[in-house]
């Protein structure tokens, strides 16, 4: 699933009939220090894999990195890669590369930075990614990175009213096969 | 408690499991991956016409004692490499996958010597990801990705080691993640379960022909028992269908199930949390709920009995039929690594099968060891 593009951040027009300027991209190494650890997050609960997490979040940061000029100008830096992050997690394909790198790691003993998580919790997350992806990737970034309904529409590059739908549905659906009561309160 | 509020619950357990995560060393690791990807992937290519060509050195030249680090009791490592995934047997041979080439390794399944190893020439696309092998009606059956597409099926004769057909899907399945589906072969028939096409096909096993698409919302897990198929549903729902008429019929609804396995008197069901269920084929009724604390991988029943994985305590357990409990757990893998959708087990040659991912070995259990 490729990326979409998100929209630029640009300085306001100069009212000379210009068109207005491209942000200059930020320092890529502040972006990766305040961002990392979440998107590292996102990447354990969408994937399951504590070895693999950090290597998803590093191969979305490495995208960014390689491509920095451009990424970095865009208003939403944090968006796009967490998008890329979760698209990686997502995609059985991609992930198989990303998991042939945490072998790597596990063969050089190192260990992952992630504990394992507590049995209910592990059961839930492991619910979420049963879901069609879409809604999972809704479910994680909206109660994991604690995003509003408009900044998970930013991520997932949809209309709130999509994302709105995804959470309805993930809900009902983690709600039946985690025998749990239903919560049907809009977000 | 409500699903947001186990939600907000979890999300707040992956906060408190990540506090070691060090941006900082991960900063140094992505300069460090940036610099060196060129010369990583010259290197890889490197390795593994290494590793291909001592393989076939070990097991074509050397034929020495048995090529494995025995452990007491009932198991035993054989050594493979360098990613192993799957693994299938058929009479008298073991056959491991490998996930980072397109390698076949065949193993002598009485000796556990290295017999041969050969590259699948027929997966050399999207670098020759194998992905899952079976074995069903005499013949070795081998998924790998065909393009991005989706996936195909290889059928290989076990005697020759030759390609005799390629199944092509039209779509994805065994995905690690999203929708993985299902695969079985049996009563002359191959059946594929593409989850995220909301369909059943069905192929000629002869002639490869697409002969029948049944239209099914997400199907996640199939298996055929004669003039049976049995299918689950990601809605819970399992269906058996008359493979003669197409008439499909609701038969019980449970869990979401990811295999389906028919022998030892019952049909035995994995739900997605590694449950283990018994299902009456006559009644459709569950009969049982295996009782335990394991959270089974993978299910795999034969004439060795009834087997799962656990993939998270490295164990094999074997299931008696006669009172569906636990009657034998046995340690097999000291650091498993814990994946969504895990196909390492296999059952032949009076043995069971299963992939050490982590150690790069086959796991040879003797069951009555």
């Amino acid at each position: 699933m490729p990326a979409a593009r998100p929209a630029r951040h640009t300085a306001p027009a100069a009212g000379n009939g210009e068109p207005p300027a491209v942000r200059l991209p930020g320092s890529f190494e502040d972006f990766y220090l305040q961002e990392y650890p979440r998107v590292v997050k996102l990447a354990y609960a969408l994937s399951g894999s504590r070895s693999g997490a950090e290597d998803i979040a590093q191969e979305a940061f490495l995208r960014a990195y390689r491509d920095w000029q451009r990424v970095g100008s865009y208003e939403h830096q944090a968006a796009w890669v967490r998008r890329v992050a979760a698209n990686l997690a997502t995609s059985g394909l991609r992930r198989r590369l990303l998991e042939a790198r945490a072998l790597a790691r596990l063969a050089a003993r190192r260990q992952p930075a992630l504990d394992p998580l507590p049995a209910e919790n592990a059961d839930f997350w492991r619910a979420v990614r049963a879901l069609p992806h879409r809604q999972a990737q809704a479910v994680a970034l909206y109660y994991l990175g604690d995003l509003s309904i408009q900044q998970t529409a930013q991520v997932l590059d949809c209309a709130e009213g999509t994302v709105r739908a995804h959470l309805v549905k993930a809900r009902r659906t983690l709600a039946r096969r985690l025998h749990l009561d239903t919560w049907e309160e809009e977000p | 408690m409500n699903v947001d509020a186990r939600a907000r619950a979890s999300a707040q357990a992956i906060d408190r499991s990540a506090t070691r995560v060090n941006p900082f060393a991960g900063l140094d690791d992505l300069l460090r991956r940036r610099r060196r990807q060129p010369l990583q992937r010259a290197a890889a290519v490197a390795v593994a016409l290494l590793v291909m060509v001592v393989a076939v050195w070990a097991g074509g030249v050397r034929l020495g004692p048995t090529p494995v680090q025995p452990t007491p009791g009932p198991v035993t490592r054989i050594a493979v490499g360098p990613m192993p995934v799957s693994v299938a047997v058929t009479p008298g041979t073991a056959w491991v996958l490998d996930g980072s080439t397109p390698i076949i390794t065949r193993i002598d399944a009485r000796t556990g010597r290295l017999q041969s190893t050969f590259s699948a020439s027929f997966a050399q696309q999207l670098d020759g990801y194998l992905v899952f092998a079976m074995a069903a009606e005499g013949r070795l059956w081998v998924v790998h990705w065909q393009d991005l597409r989706g996936a195909a099926m290889s059928v290989i004769d076990p005697s020759t080691g030759q390609k005799l057909m390629t199944f092509v899907f039209g779509g994805h399945v065994l995905q690690a993640l999203n929708k993985p589906g299902d695969i079985t072969v049996g009563s002359g028939a191959v059946w594929v379960a593409l989850q995220a096409d909301d369909q059943v096909k069905r192929f000629d096993a002869a002639t490869g022909k697409l002969l029948d698409q049944i239209p099914l919302p997400e199907p996640t897990a199939l298996a055929v028992d004669g003039k049976t198929l049995w299918v689950a549903t990601a809605d819970g729902r399992l269906r058996s269908i008359d493979t003669g008429t197409g008439a499909a019929t609701v038969r019980a609804t449970t869990e979401m199930v990811t295999r389906i396995r028919v022998g030892q008197g019952g049909v035995w069901l994995m739900t997605y949390d590694g449950k283990v269920l018994r299902l009456d084929p006559r009644t459709g009724q569950i009969v049982a709920r295996v009782p335990g604390t394991f959270q089974a991988a993978d299910l795999a029943v034969g004439t060795e009995g009834v087997w799962a994985y656990d993939q998270h305590q490295g164990t094999v357990l074997r299931i008696d039929p006669s009172t569906n409990q636990v009657d034998r757990i046995i340690p097999v893998i000291s650091q498993p690594l814990v994946e969504l959708d895990s196909r390492v087990l296999a059952l032949g040659d009076g043995a069971v099968w299963v992939v050490d991912k982590g150690s790069e070995a086959l796991v040879r259990v003797n069951p009555n060891g």
